[in-house]
């Protein structure tokens, strides 16, 4: 019984993946049983993401992100339905919603963005999907059942160079997030979302200027990403919707609400994280770009020019080890009291063999952090140094 | 994991002890604890005692050079122990099959004689069980040793965990193979 239970799941929630659909449903979308089974789902989905590590805490960036989709959300909505904006530390280009509105915005796109027109337009596109309700749909166009679940296992199985975020998900949000939906529903989800764009006094044409930055940004860096948003061909399936409405339907909408400062003030945090989440997979530009992009709203904050420094020094190309040790100079002079860079100046004198300049670092590294989580390491690099001096 | 363990499964050749020497395919020695099962997969030198998924210890030689699956951070010649250290751990941190890591210590260690590290850490699969990891690892030339040693963490980690010492205790590279 549970196995059936569980195999009916399956392909009610394949949907997301389909290739062909017929036409949009017409009849009344309300109090279905297909529909509660899905937000039974998404619910226990989110509570499993909710609950772990990945979730970016930052009340101030919350309000704010409830304030946009307030702004945003058409007077009347599906019942139960209510729409709430999360942040994921993901450093991947992504964003997705469950049926019941609850959407996720990965850090990795939140960084890219330049104001609060562009997180308005991607706001209102995953909205859409919610108000239109698009996964409902979806599973309704199943026509042949079976192969929509080979095909969700393997849009699943394939993952294999998995983000943090997956890890937490069920099927339906791996579906929603990774695959998207098929080309009917996501050219709606575009119209209507410029609709609630436009409704709400936002520059529509900043959204066009998101993802022509994203399809640079995908071409120059060469990203790969399993995500909806950093994968190229759908990228570019949002532009040429969005171009065609703006050509047309909104030809004389030009102008309206931007809010850069404000935006980057609320989301200057999670860009800054970003770059650290960069930095641990190993995307030294990418990195950097983030913590530039950081700088240049919050100029004098040690983390950053500490984080610029690591990146030099973790990649460890020629003249790098120079540039990071500038950097973290420029992290102690801001904060003499900040122990990383300390520690970061004596490895790189330790790795050259200057000892005594090595030693003399990570002694103060010592004094500021004594209970540093890498003590154990330090006391052996004070001790080698000791006895090479010695020796 | 459960392609870890389908691999193993695999592979599983059968009961062994006694001395492991160092042949073409491992540049290390090592003695096998009594009871335990060695189990050869293409990757890894690994051996359980109940079965992999209760408990197993292995050993891999890679090369440093080899790219990881999950960052596209290197390990490199030369890298203190700690620098290779965080290599892995943001590895392991980015692994689809590690949920709710938990990094317990990481500290400096010496395997047969080689600067290294040792990193306690727990994890939880997809299945919700918990378990617990103890990694040593260290440069040796090009390749990058590593010898692991994990288990539920309830009640078969600490069980096995003075076997896995001697294990570790008895572990040599092979001076002529080694690179």
């Amino acid at each position: 019984m549970r196995k059936a239970f569980l195999i009916v799941i399956l392909v009610f929630l394949a949907a997301g993946c389909a290739t062909t659909v017929r036409p949009p449903v017409k009849e009344d979308l309300l109090s279905n049983e297909d529909e509660k089974i899905i937000w039974r789902r998404s619910l226990e989905e989110q509570k499993s993401l909710n609950a772990s590590v990945v979730i970016l805490q930052d009340k101030n960036l919350e309000d704010y992100l409830d304030q946009i989709v307030q702004k945003l959300q058409p007077e009347e909505l599906p019942p139960g339905m209510s729409f709430k904006v999360v942040v994921v530390k993901d450093p991947y280009l992504n964003a997705f919603a469950f049926p019941n509105g609850i959407i996720y915005v990965h850090t990795g796109l939140l960084a890219r963005m330049d104001n609060e027109a562009q997180l308005a337009g991607l706001l209102a596109h995953e909205m859409a999907h919610c108000t239109q309700r698009h996964t409902l749909r979806a599973l309704r166009s199943i026509t042949d059942k079976p192969a929509f679940m080979v095909s969700a296992q393997q849009t699943l199985a394939g993952l294999s160079m998995i983000q943090e975020v997956v890890k937490f998900l069920g099927l339906t949000g791996s579906m929603t997030a990774v695959t998207g939906y098929v080309r009917e529903l996501e050219s709606e989800a575009d119209t209507v979302g410029l609709d609630y764009m436009v409704l709400a006094g936002y520059d529509s044409y900043e959204v066009l200027r998101l993802f022509e930055h994203l399809k640079r940004e995908i071409e120059r860096e060469r990203i790969t990403e399993p995500f909806f948003f950093g994968t190229h061909p759908k990228v570019q399936a949002r532009i040429d919707t969005i171009m065609s409405l703006l050509e047309t339907k909104y030809k004389d909408k030009r102008g309206g609400i931007k809010n850069a400062e404000l935006f980057l003030s609320k989301v200057n945090q999670a860009i800054l994280e970003n770059a650290r989440l960069d930095l641990r997979i190993g995307r030294f530009d990418i990195a950097q770009s983030g913590v530039e992009k950081y700088l240049r709203i919050k100029k004098n904050d040690a983390r950053a020019y500490y984080l610029i420094g690591e990146i030099y020094r973790q990649r460890g190309e020629e003249h790098d080890y120079d540039k990071a040790l500038a950097y973290y100079q420029k992290a102690i002079l801001i904060d003499s009291s900040y122990a990383e860079p300390h520690k970061a100046i004596g490895l790189i004198h330790y790795k050259e063999g200057q000892r005594v300049l090595a030693k003399k670092f990570f002694e103060s590294c010592l004094l500021l952090a004594p209970d540093t989580p890498d003590k154990a390491y330090i006391q052996g690099y004070i001790k080698k140094c000791v006895n090479d001096r010695e020796g | 994991m459960k392609k870890l363990l389908f691999l193993i499964l695999i592979f599983i050749i059968g009961c062994a002890h006694g001395v492991q020497k160092g042949d073409s395919t491992y540049h290390f020695a090592v003695k096998i604890p009594k009871g335990w099962w060695q189990l050869e997969t293409d990757k890894y030198f690994l051996i359980t005692k109940d079965n992999p998924y209760l408990q197993y210890a292995l050993i891999q030689e890679r090369p440093i050079d080899k790219a990881f699956q999950h960052t596209k951070k290197k390990l490199e010649r030369g890298m203190l122990p700690q620098e290779a250290a965080d290599v892995i751990l943001d590895e392991i941190g980015a692994d689809i099959n590690v949920l709710n890591f938990e990094l317990i210590e990481n500290t400096p260690a010496t395997i047969d004689g080689h600067e290294g590290f040792r990193i306690l850490f727990t994890y939880q699969d997809k299945n919700g069980s918990t378990f617990k990891t103890l990694y040593y690892g260290f440069i040796k030339g090009n390749i990058f040793y590593n010898l692991r040693y994990t288990a539920a963490k309830r009640h078969y980690f600490q069980k096995d965990l003075k076997t896995f010492e001697s294990f570790l205790d008895s572990f040599r590279l092979i001076k002529s193979q080694a690179t």
